[in-house]
């Protein structure tokens, strides 16, 4: 098992991730979830600089 | 003209912010100079904390290294979060140090991105600018043909920028793969040392070269490495010439890292790949299906075959 030393008040650290996993899992059932997630959350972050640069270009050349 | 050297310098600016923008949001407030922070405290674009993206994928690599295939793959974002926050990671110099690589190697793409981007809108500008300089000699109306012109070529800057987007996308996939991938190496070699047995598990969907190296030739069983046999990269090297690598094996690449438990094996399994029901019995995606069921031609296309690791009954 992982070895991190940090334990909380009440749970180990190894409590805390099989009781945050039991969670997780039965809310999804689709592979490498929070890999897929963290994609698209910074895929998102250039779609969202693309938009604001359109928006600066637009007041540019109005 | 199309564009006045003011508009185009104005533009050219705007590329620049925005990318500085996306720095800081990609990568952290540690990858950005001085003067950049500066510059985003100017704009009111400044913003504190923040991680970025290759801290927050070598955060899953540590925290998920330890986790069955299995369990792994189905660990939510927000669980993850919950997790760092609870958690204080530890990281060796040297993972301190390969942090800063990556974030070096991201850094060099979104300028790569940017670079592009302000080539494109200069020679695009200056296209335009020939266009109006031609049909004004055609005696078309100056007036018009400016609004004309840079109508024309706001659509095509939009669509040079459009197309940046699977540029990003690639960056995003292959190098937060590609940081998860190196967190689990490290924390396999810290805890089981550089002898530790490993193997890759590509997606189902995986390309042709990730299934010649890292799967047996039957194409479900996983090939078993030493951790320290891993290549570093296959930057630059032909297909051809590949090898099974620590992280992404090529862009877009998936491919997953597992520590191999000694007294386990892999079996051949089917499994449900859709949701479905044989008499009272429900089965979910990923379930393993029973022989006897297999049996049922109504189960055939709803299966499919895998390799999964189990303890050796023998």
């Amino acid at each position: 098992m992982m070895r991190l030393s940090v334990r909380t008040d009440e749970q180990t650290t190894s409590e805390i991730v099989e009781d945050l996993l039991m969670k997780s899992m039965e809310k999804s059932e689709s592979r490498n979830e929070a890999q897929e997630h963290m994609v698209k959350k910074y895929s998102r972050a250039f779609d969202s600089m693309m938009s604001k640069l359109k928006e600066d270009i637009e007041g540019i050349l109005k | 003209m199309a564009l006045t050297k003011k508009q185009l310098s104005e533009i050219l600016q705007a590329i620049e912010d925005r990318f500085l923008e996306l720095r800081l949001n990609t990568l952290g407030n540690k990858a950005l100079s001085k003067k950049e922070i500066r510059r985003l405290q100017k704009m009111g674009l400044l913003k504190t904390n923040v991680k970025g993206m290759v801290v927050d994928a070598n955060n899953f690599g540590k925290l998920t290294a330890i986790l069955p295939p299995s369990k792994r793959a189905k660990i939510s974002y927000s669980d993850l979060q919950k997790l760092v926050d609870k958690i204080t990671i530890k990281r060796t110099p040297i993972e301190e140090k390969a942090i800063e690589y990556a974030t070096e190697s991201v850094g060099a793409h979104i300028q790569g991105l940017k670079d592009s981007m302000l080539k494109e809108t200069k020679s695009l500008s200056a296209a335009a600018g020939m266009t109006a300089i031609r049909r004004v000699q055609e005696e078309v109306v100056s007036n018009i043909v400016n609004r004309e012109t840079v109508s024309q070529l706001k659509t095509n800057l939009y669509h040079a920028f459009d197309n940046k987007h699977r540029d990003w996308y690639r960056v995003a996939q292959t190098e937060i793969n590609n940081t998860i991938q190196h967190a689990i190496h490290s924390k396999i070699v810290e805890d089981h040392g550089k002898d530790q047995l490993v193997y890759k598990r590509p997606n189902p969907d995986c390309c042709v070269h990730c299934r010649r190296l890292c799967l047996e030739g039957d194409g479900i069983t996983p090939k078993i490495f030493k951790v320290n046999e891993l290549a570093d990269s296959n930057f630059g090297k032909k297909a051809v010439d590949w090898e099974v690598t620590v992280g992404s094996l090529h862009p877009f690449c998936q491919c997953q890292l597992f520590p191999y438990t000694e007294g386990y094996s892999f079996k051949k399994v089917s499994v449900a790949k859709e949701p479905f029901k044989i008499g009272k019995k429900e089965f979910k995606v990923g379930e393993i299906i029973p022989t006897a069921i297999l049996k049922k031609p109504s189960v055939s296309e709803r299966i499919k075959e895998t390799a999964i690791l189990m303890r050796d009954e023998e």
